[in-house]
């Protein structure tokens, strides 16, 4: 691609090689724009990354659930396996109920739920513990709403803006109703919650590559022979006149028509050289999250796939045992259960020894896995400091600023991170290459109408 | 920063990745819509080759330009090119069991004066039932068993003859240029065209279309036509739109329920009500199609085209 003037363009600059940095650098260069990708770690793939221990257990780094769509779409569809089934419960007082339609078997959740609807609304909610009350009732909301989506954020509810509700909760029962019938009739796990982008059907369902992972992203990869560097985090992203003109890596300038950062918008603030319009998200936050795999003998240990609990004297909040519905994750007769403790940096949790924090765990979940310390074998820990944004109000004008573009022509900051919002994998994937259309459109010099793709509309 | 900890990390866990050699995507074909060449369709379907076992799991995607009408093929994997010629499913021998559909196709085919030379391009199937039913007509017919829709740059070659009328029967969407190909026809000479082609649109394909829709014969095809879509189709290639009707086709249900049934896990004493010409499926199928035809949504469209070879021919780009 040459520029305007016919000298041979520069090329576009990625930051990072996990799923978006990676989907963005395909998708540009299918369509011959040059492109360079940074890593700073050392492997590809993010928050995609997976590994098999050596008692065959993997271990997903932090995704585990991704859909037939996204396979077909990235070209893996052959290389995945089916996932059966997929459920989630809620635990509270040592009772399982299965989400969301079991809560209603108690009666005070129902009868929260049913008030809620029949309550007149006055104001637009401003808050998420209001969104809560208003749309669940007293009852729900103060007992597992809130509580979830505190520990989840760090955050107290009144504190979050409505945003972090994601928007296809509002999907509707009868959607699912449908979906969680067409799951038990076809046998597979369809996806139910999971994508904001596309429509959720009967045909989409949860699969899982072979391998691991971490198959996805190598699979990009292989399409993009020279272009990734590795072990070479971007320093500094170089602005002159409002407009991304190169970045720094390994103290080298390096020309850039455009720059795609993947890295999490507070970094992104601290990258950026040459203006100040940026500067703001630098008080933007993420979650801190340790993840705790625990290795058990037994499989099925809790009451579903997923297990939520607003119980504030536990430490963790949700706990996953990815083997019930992948049963190749874990050697026969064991599994695993990651258990997700939220904790700020400097609190002594983030501190604590793994064996300590397994311990911990441990001791816990004793009270409602029987044996859980006999079955218990061994433990690893994981630690993200950017699992997922915390959607705080005190930002939500700036957040909504960011989900129109930046004020940086020719810098873009996409994927789960970047933009600053909690969206899987087929979400990161569908955004991007809307987002790298709308980039060529301006590098071919065509009048565009926006400064970056907005955020899309919700498909219902 | 931040972020480099987690990278430490996973140093110090030394983690191996265990990951076949993974494969390069197809790089040969475009995953665009052939009419105006964008490629920012709304995914409608993730598919499988449901008739062949051993390519089963592999998955397709079909995205659909809202604008055009048509749905394209994306990535395909790279087992497409050499699945597109073998056993194509298009199943015209059965669309032409019909009768009222042959004495429509005939009475189309025929047009105003009598042809003097018959193209019928489809699969064996199509084309014998095509062949036999014009040469009741006495009209001569040559036959062209699918085109090679990558060897020949998707190109129609016609042997060298002339023929003055071409019967495309479910080729247009395993082209990788239908526009290109069907101007080719009309360059050599070709003054009608008569075009058979499932219907991206019908009453059949909108409860199927997340998945069983037979219509897909996933990979060998790549294209998909709404009504709309044929019609610029074809005035892209240099042909002027006659008639477009569409004839009813109660196996576009049945054949779908099967694999619907199947491939949900059902029982085969239920799924095989579906199979071959179960009597009450075959009722009720042709009920459903009967009703969606006369509302204009039956299975298939045909079209009927005359040249305008006047004009320079345009060609996609
Ligand atoms: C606990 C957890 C569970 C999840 N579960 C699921 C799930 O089940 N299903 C699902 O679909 N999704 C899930 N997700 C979300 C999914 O993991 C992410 O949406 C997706 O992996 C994000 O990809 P990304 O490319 O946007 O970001 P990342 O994967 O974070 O990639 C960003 C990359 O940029 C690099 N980088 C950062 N700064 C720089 C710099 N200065 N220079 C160069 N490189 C830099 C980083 O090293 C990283 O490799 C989960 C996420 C978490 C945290
Ligand atoms: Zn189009």
């Amino acid at each position: 691609m040459t520029a305007a003037n016919g000298k041979a363009r520069p090329p576009v600059v990625v930051l990072g090689a996990g799923l978006a940095g990676l989907t963005a650098a395909r998708e540009l260069r299918r369509r011959s724009v040059p492109v360079r990708v940074f890593e700073a770690g050392k492997q590809i793939a993010g928050l995609a990354r997976s590994f098999r221990d050596e008692d065959g257990f993997v271990h997903d780094f932090g995704a585990h659930f991704i859909t037939n769509r996204l396979a077909a779409a990235i070209g893996v569809g052959s290389r995945c396996r089916d996932v059966k089934h997929y459920g989630e419960t809620v635990l509270l007082n040592g009772r399982y109920y299965p989400y969301p339609f079991g809560l209603m078997r108690n009666p005070r959740f129902l009868a929260s739920a049913l008030a809620s609807r029949s309550m007149r609304r006055s104001a637009p909610p401003q808050s998420a513990r209001e969104w809560y009350i208003t749309n669940y009732g007293h009852a729900l909301a103060e007992q597992v709403a809130i509580p979830l989506v505190e520990s989840w954020s760090g955050a107290p509810a009144s504190e979050l803006a409505t945003s972090v509700v994601p928007p296809q909760i509002d999907r509707g029962n009868t959607h699912v109703l449908r979906l969680k019938l067409a799951s038990r009739l076809s046998g597979r796990a369809v996806a139910n919650g999971y994508s904001r982008e596309k429509p959720e059907s009967a045909h989409v369902w949860h699969v899982y590559p072979e391998g691991s992972l971490a198959t996805l992203c190598e699979h990009l990869a292989a399409d993009l022979d020279g272009v990734i560097q590795t072990e070479s985090p971007v320093e500094a992203i170089l602005v002159e006149d409002g407009r991304a003109v190169g970045v720094q890596v390994k103290g080298e300038v390096i020309e850039a028509s455009a720059v795609i950062s993947t890295a999490p918008v507070h970094v992104l603030a601290k990258l950026v050289r040459g203006t100040d319009a940026v500067a703001h998200f630098a008080r933007f936050r993420y979650r801190p999250l340790l993840l705790v795999n625990l290795r058990f003998h037994g499989r099925g240990l809790l009451g579903d796939v997923v297990t939520w609990t607003p119980e504030r004297h536990l430490p963790f909040f949700r706990i996953t045992e990815a083997p019930v519905s992948m049963p190749w994750l874990a050697p026969d007769g064991m599994t695993t259960l990651t258990v997700d403790i939220g904790s700020e940096t400097d609190e002594p949790l983030w501190r604590m020894p793994e064996d300590q924090l397994a311990e911990l765990c441990v001791e816990h979940l004793q009270s409602f896995i029987p044996g859980a310390k006999r079955r218990f074998i061994s433990a690893r820990v994981l630690r993200t400091t950017i699992a997922h944004p915390i959607y705080l109000r005190a930002y939500e004008s700036e957040r909504l600023q960011l989900e129109r573009g930046l004020p940086v022509r020719g810098l873009y900051s996409i994927g789960r991170n970047g933009a600053f919002a909690h969206i899987l994998m087929e979400d990161v994937y569908w955004r991007t290459l809307a987002q790298m259309r709308q980039l060529v459109t301006e590098l071919s010099g065509a009048t565009s109408t926006r400064a970056q793709a907005p955020a899309p509309a919700v498909v219902m | 920063m931040p972020i480099l900890k987690r990278e430490e990390l996973i140093e110090d866990a030394a983690w191996t990745l265990d990951v076949p050699a993974p494969e390069r995507s197809h790089p040969a074909l475009r995953q665009a819509c052939c009419l105006c060449g964008e490629d920012e369709g709304e995914p409608v379907a993730v598919g499988e080759d449901f008739d062949d076992r051993e390519r089963r799991g592999d998955s397709f995607l079909v995205l659909h330009c809202r604008a055009c009408g048509v749905a394209y093929l994306g990535r395909p994997s790279s087992g497409h090119v050499g699945a597109a010629n073998e056993g194509a499913h298009t199943n015209a021998g059965a669309l032409l069991r019909h009768r009222r559909t042959r004495t429509l196709l005939g009475r189309e085919l025929q047009g105003r004066s009598v042809p003097a030379r018959v193209l019928v391009i489809g699969d064996a199937a199509a084309a014998s039932s095509f062949a036999t039913l014009l040469s009741e007509r006495k009209v001569a017919v040559d036959t062209l068993e699918h085109i090679d829709p990558s060897s020949t740059g998707g190109r129609i070659e016609p042997r060298g003859s002339r023929y003055d009328v071409a019967v495309v029967i479910e080729e247009a969407g395993r082209l990788e240029d239908p526009v290109e190909a069907l101007a080719t026809l009309g360059r050599g000479g070709c003054t009608r065209l008569v075009l058979v082609i499932d219907n991206f649109d019908a009453r059949s394909c909108r409860v199927f279309r997340g998945r069983h829709w037979v219509g897909y014969d996933f990979p060998r095809r790549l294209f998909w036509f709404e009504p709309r879509a044929v019609r610029a189709l074809v005035n892209r290639a240099g042909f002027e739109l006659e008639s477009l009707r569409t004839v009813s086709a109660p196996d576009r249900w049945t054949r779908s329920t099967h694999r619907f049934l199947r491939d949900w896990g059902a029982p085969p004493w239920l799924a095989n009500r579906f199979a071959g010409r179960a009597l009450g499926a075959t009722v009720l199928a042709s009920a459903l199609e009967a009703l969606a035809t006369l509302s204009g949504a039956g299975s298939v469209l045909v079209a009927t085209c005359r040249s305008r070879a006047d004009e320079p021919t345009p060609v996609s780009t």
